[in-house]
């Protein structure tokens, strides 16, 4: 229960680095598995360890490119469909054996069994992985996509000589992970902490920091005591801890534009939903300026369409609809919706009410639905707001069962959100097919300046469309010691850079 | 014609006929009513007034949007004390159907009957309550149930033990032979007794679903925002204690004043004396000791053996009558 | 013995119960292992095959039972460790918590007991009982938030959450003073409860005929007091307390929940909501032990006091 568990079979390097400070990073989220294959998509920060205990092929940066990690380069070839990564001759797993190109085709297909109970997200459209040679592997894709290079290139690659042939989904590898990243693991208290040491002879360089901590921490208040105890020395925030966080002496905040942004996605087999008026004034009902100025404390902004400002694809040059109650209400009697004694509009004897699930883990978003059923309230439309346990909430979105929904949503690597706006999408049916040209030419094309064209365009035809109504996205907000430095934004993970942290300002 | 000492029961009446009985049971009837008579509005979202503390504007100020709090306070007494008796009613239904068939059926019947409510009495609640969750979306209809589901053994257990002294006592032989059926029998001569017995126990199960539907309600499993309880105001106020104690303090002293009043009348969740007949019929078998073995006659949600404990007030040491609900 | 149908219905309908969830409750943990959107009805079959999900229910009964009478518990599916030391592993947290709250409530609430009894009827004895069914009345979460707010936030000496400050996992005088509220929480309402029935178990001896008796041929108030009266008293005391001992042992949800204590409650509540249901079955099966064990301490405490009060 208590004490460090060692890995097995790690070998000491002979000379390591003097311990500097430990980094303590406090978090709310415990992640179960350490194990790259268990990593699910982006529980930031939940995903710390994973980050810095594998190495992936590619490094994602801040800007959307790609830069090198344990690929060194690569070429791509066939119309995008043949990727062959050369992979650095130096890269080492931390119990000494080198990364070869069999290791990642073992990954590749370890992803993708259902033994392993692994998501294949990124890795979808792999057709098959060949190793050419220790250091060079070649992926032939059933299709070009632009996704595969940054969200498959940012699997962690797992040892095959530890895995092959065990039980993945309750092999002791899940504790004791071992990977090829910048830190190898060292304790593991389930429930806890994980503490994380630096590779001294790391192929990227040794990092700075000899030692990390993860720290599970029980709820909000105990992270902003420890904060101001100077016990961790960075934590993800709540724009209602700002206040606080905001006064402790040797903490910065570090506000992040982030590529996630939440909307209410109808359910267009419901009739009232399918009049674009309809939903135009749904829309304009809610007061999105107001939630973002005083619910988030204006730490965030509205969104127009599916993509944020910080995101690369970024099209500001969309259709708005900014609040505005009285048009609202001339657009719903347009459509057909008078209001009835109660003040709730009706038409042909229906009264104009929705319900909108949400799961009960999203409170800033629940805030954000009272204000807004409130406000449409007043222009006559009836919105119920039903929370409901996650897998509840998955089941009835993957079944349709359901009005509205509101969630987060996160295009991560990729502006692509084919899956949620593609004719026969399982996500509320909004269909165009314009927009499906669009998004079919998008995977296709491979320049940045090009896909920013086609992708803005899909913005503009969505927010025409009003096929979601979207509401805002938060910045990230995080805790940072002061005497910390060499933090950089990153719009997926914060932590992409770690082993260049340092002491001192 | 009833023919045990219902001094238990008087003793009850006597309370609550009493001023401060009738008080309490006046501002609990009030409280159901006073969300239609007061034009407060509960679900008025006010982002200019984001947790401003209780002052002239919002006496009990507001909570994380700007909703009045005495406003929610008011709805959510409906909501709490509306669901705390609804379950009651389930729980004295289902205990005295219970308890009844065990008393009345023969021994095969009350054997099985009796394991069902010792195992009702091990089974964790909470557990339960979570599972329930996972199947049914939480609300007020499925927290009556599992509150009521889970509280029916106190019932159960006493009912059995009238049902079976109502039984043997004198005038039922006299009624049978007299040709009175068993069901006219129960009707017209048990029943008016039994409700006596209900009463009491109808009102300390009242408290107990009080504390359940907090409790539940609290952990996010009850009835769910925006609509107000006094349980699920207080959803994770553990973390609000630090910057808004005002939405931590109104509800729970709320709850604690209406469940202390409702003790001080003898009827908390440690009730008083039930009639007498129960000590009766276990003092013919144990003549030598003083005390039955203690069985736990209920639980509350949160797991705490509740006891029939006499009331403190009583005078003397006559009065000091434990009345324990044997096993048997 | 009654005791052992009485337990073997218990432990079974907690099995049971999970295994229904199992079936009924919408988005399993495939849903949950994918990720909502990764998730196809395709990858859901094969991971539910994988985990033996698709099979009929009495099938998975009859499996899981085979596998726990072989000594294997179960793989958490969330932790991809054996459930069994997932369970472990919370379970310290829990003992300590439940057991210095046992231990707590046994001493506050004998000692308040007896104390009102000796009193009776002075101002002492009103003051205890008052306040013991006050203690009652009060829903145990909102005690701990009081607490938390008293000793937190106003006094500001007593952390809120939490088990143990940072890198002093093993440093047990760090660990005491974020045991204080928990367990003053846990142990409130049995101590309230224990000391009214221990006070009414005094007095009904104390007015019994054998008690007058005595004390009509002249032994000291006192003696008579503590002899006779506990000696009597002490059956029924010992054995609710006993039987109260399940409660603590099986891991308190809500003081766990407000007090952020990593036991076997807040695991309960985190493996229903990512339908981990290995887990959930060994927190039953820990669940039916422990009640198991209170009914038998139970039963021995009886026989061992007071040999007359062996029943069937």
């Amino acid at each position: 229960m208590l004490g460090l568990v060692s890995a097995p079979g790690t070998a000491v390097p002979a000379t390591s680095p003097a311990p500097s400070r430990p980094l303590v990073l406090g978090s709310l989220e415990e992640p179960g598995s350490l194990s790259a294959l268990a990593d699910l998509p982006h529980h930031f920060p939940g995903d710390m360890p994973q980050t810095l205990l594998f190495d992936s092929l590619i490094q994602y940066l801040p800007d959307g490119s790609v830069g090198p990690k344990l690929a060194r380069r690569w070429e791509i070839g066939a119309g995008g469909t043949i990727y062959t990564f050369h992979l650095a001759s130096n890269a080492r797993f931390h119990d000494g054996r080198p990364v070869t190109a069999e290791n990642v085709q073992f990954t590749v297909a370890a992803a993708r069994d259902p033994a392993a109970q692994s998501s294949d997200e990124g890795l979808e459209a792999v057709e098959t992985v060949e190793v050419l040679n220790p250091q060079t592997v070649r992926f032939r894709l059933k299709y070009a996509t632009p996704r595969f290079l940054t969200e498959g290139g940012s699997r962690g690659i797992v040892p095959m000589h530890l895995l092959a042939g065990k039980d993945l989904g309750r092999d002791p590898f899940n504790r004791q992970p071992v990977g090829s990243g910048p830190y190898r693991l060292v304790g593991f208290t389930p429930g806890q902490s994980i503490v994380l040491d630096a590779v001294p002879d790391h192929y990227r360089g040794a990092p700075k920091i000899s030692r990390a901590v993860f720290k599970i921490l029980p709820d909000q208040n105990v992270i902003l005591t420890q904060l101001r105890a100077g016990e961790i020395q960075y934590a993800l925030l709540e724009p209602r801890d700002l206040p606080v966080a905001e006064r402790i002496l040797g903490v910065r905040v570090l506000e992040v534009p982030a590529t996630r942004f939440y909307d209410i996605t109808p359910n267009f087999q419901r009739p009232y939903w399918q009049d674009r008026r309809v939903r135009e004034a749904v829309l304009r009902g809610i007061d999105r300026e107001g939630i973002v100025k005083r619910l988030l404390g204006g730490r965030g902004q509205v969104v127009h369409s599916n993509a944020t400002p910080a995101s690369w694809a970024y099209n500001p040059d969309v259709p708005r609809y900014p609040y505005d109650p009285g048009r609202a209400q001339a657009l719903l009697g347009e459509a057909g919706w008078l209001p009835g004694a109660d003040g709730v509009r009706e038409k042909a004897g229906q009264r104009l009410g929705f319900a909108v699930m949400v799961k009960n883990v999203d409170r800033t978003l629940e805030q954000a639905l009272v204000v807004a059923q409130q406000q449409l309230r007043q222009v006559g439309v009836e919105m119920r707001i039903e929370r409901l346990e996650t897998g509840v909430f998955t089941a009835r979105m993957r079944e349709g069962q359901f009005d509205a929904l509101s969630r987060i949503w996160n295009p991560v690597y990729d502006p692509d959100q084919s899956v949620l706006y593609r004719t026969g999408n399982l996500y509320g049916g909004y269909n165009n097919p314009e927009v499906d040209a669009l998004l079919a030419k998008g995977l296709t094309v491979t320049d940045r300046a090009s896909r920013k064209r086609i992708y803005g365009e899909i913005q503009r035809l969505l927010a025409q469309d009003v096929a979601r109504l979207y509401l805002y996205s938060e910045n990230e907000l995080h805790a940072v010691a002061t005497d910390l430095s060499g933090v950089k934004p990153h719009p997926v993970n914060l932590f992409w850079n770690l082993p260049e942290w340092a002491w001192g300002r | 014609m009833s023919c045990y000492s219902a001094s238990g029961v008087q003793d009850i009446r006597r309370r609550l006929g009493s001023r401060w009985g009738r008080a309490v049971l006046g501002a609990l009837a009030l409280l159901l009513v006073l969300p239609s008579l007061v034009p407060l509005d509960p679900y008025r979202v006010d982002l200019e007034a984001v947790l401003v503390p209780p002052g002239p504007a919002h006496w009990l100020g507001t909570d994380d949007t700007g909703r009045d709090l005495l406003a929610r306070l008011v709805l959510g007494a409906r909501a709490t004390l509306g669901i705390a008796l609804a379950a009651t009613l389930l729980a004295l239904a289902l205990g005295t159907l219970v308890g009844a068939l065990a008393g009345y059926r023969g021994a095969l019947a009350d054997a099985v009957l009796m394991r069902l409510v010792d195992f009702g009495l091990a089974f964790p609640s909470l557990f339960a309550i979570l599972l329930v969750a996972a199947i049914v979306p939480p609300g007020p209809g499925p927290l009556i149930g599992v509150i009521g589901a889970t509280s029916w053994m106190a019932t159960a257990r006493l009912v059995r033990a009238a049902v079976r002294q109502l039984a043997g006592a004198a005038y039922t032989e006299a009624a049978r032979s007299l040709g009175a059926s068993p069901s006219r029998v129960i009707w017209r001569h048990h029943l008016p007794n039994l409700t006596g017995v209900l009463a009491v126990v109808g009102l300390v199960q009242f408290s107990r679903s009080i504390l359940a539907e907090a409790t539940v309600s609290f952990l996010g499993f009850g009835v769910q925002p925006p609509v107000p309880t006094w349980g699920n105001l207080l959803m994770g106020a553990q973390t609000a204690v630090f910057t808004a104690p005002w939405l931590v303090l109104v509800p729970g002293v709320a709850l604690m004043a209406t469940l202390v009043a409702l003790a001080s009348l003898g009827l908390g969740t440690a009730p008083t004396r039930l009639p007498r007949l129960e000590t009766e019929v276990h003092h013919h078998s144990h003549p030598a000791s003083p005390q039955p073995t203690p069985h736990p006659t209920s639980r509350s949600i949160d797991g705490r053996p509740e006891v029939v404990v006499p009331h403190p007030h009583q005078p003397g040491p006559a009065a000091g009558h434990p009345v324990l609900p044997t096993r048997s | 013995m009654r005791r052992v149908v009485e337990v073997t219905l218990t432990l079974g309908a907690l099995i049971l119960a999970v295994f229904l969830v199992l079936r009924l409750a919408p988005g399993g943990p495939a849903q949950l292992l994918l990720g909502p959107d990764r998730f196809t009805p395709e990858l859901e079959e094969r991971v539910n095959h994988t985990l033996g999900l698709d099979r009929s229910l009495p099938e998975q009964v009859v499996r899981w039972v085979r596998a726990v009478c072989a000594g294997e518990l179960g793989t958490s599916y969330f932790h991809r460790r054996p459930a069994s030391q997932v369970v472990l592993e919370r379970l310290g947290a829990t003992l300590i918590l439940g057991g210095l709250a046992f231990g707590l409530s046994l001493v506050v609430g004998l000692s308040v007991g007896v104390l009102a009894a000796a009193r009776q009827g002075s101002w002492v004895d009103r003051l205890l009982s008052h306040g013991a069914v006050a203690v009652i009345a009060t829903p145990s979460f909102w005690l701990g938030i009081g607490l938390i707010l008293l000793g937190s936030v106003w006094l500001g000496i007593l952390p809120s959450a939490g088990l143990a400050p940072i890198g002093q996992e093993g440093d047990l005088g760090a660990r005491l003073r974020y045991l204080i509220l928990p367990v003053l929480t846990m142990a409130a309402s049995h101590a309230a409860s224990l000391a009214l029935y221990t006070r009414s178990a005094l007095l009904e001896v104390l007015a019994s005929d054998f008690v007058r008796t005595a004390r009509a041929m002249g032994t000291s108030a006192r003696r008579i007091l503590w002899r006779h009266a506990l000696s009597a008293a002490a059956v029924p005391i010992i054995t609710m307390a006993a039987l109260n001992l399940a409660h603590f042992l099986e891991g308190s949800i809500v003081v766990e929940t407000v007090f952020g204590w990593p036991g076997i409650g807040q695991l309960t509540t985190a493996s229903v909501a990512r339908r981990d249901y290995p887990v959930l079955l060994v927190i039953s099966l820990w669940a039916g032990i422990v009640v198991v064990t209170a009914n038998l301490m139970a039963d021995l405490l009886t026989r061992l006091v007071d040999p007359r009060e062996a029943e069937e």
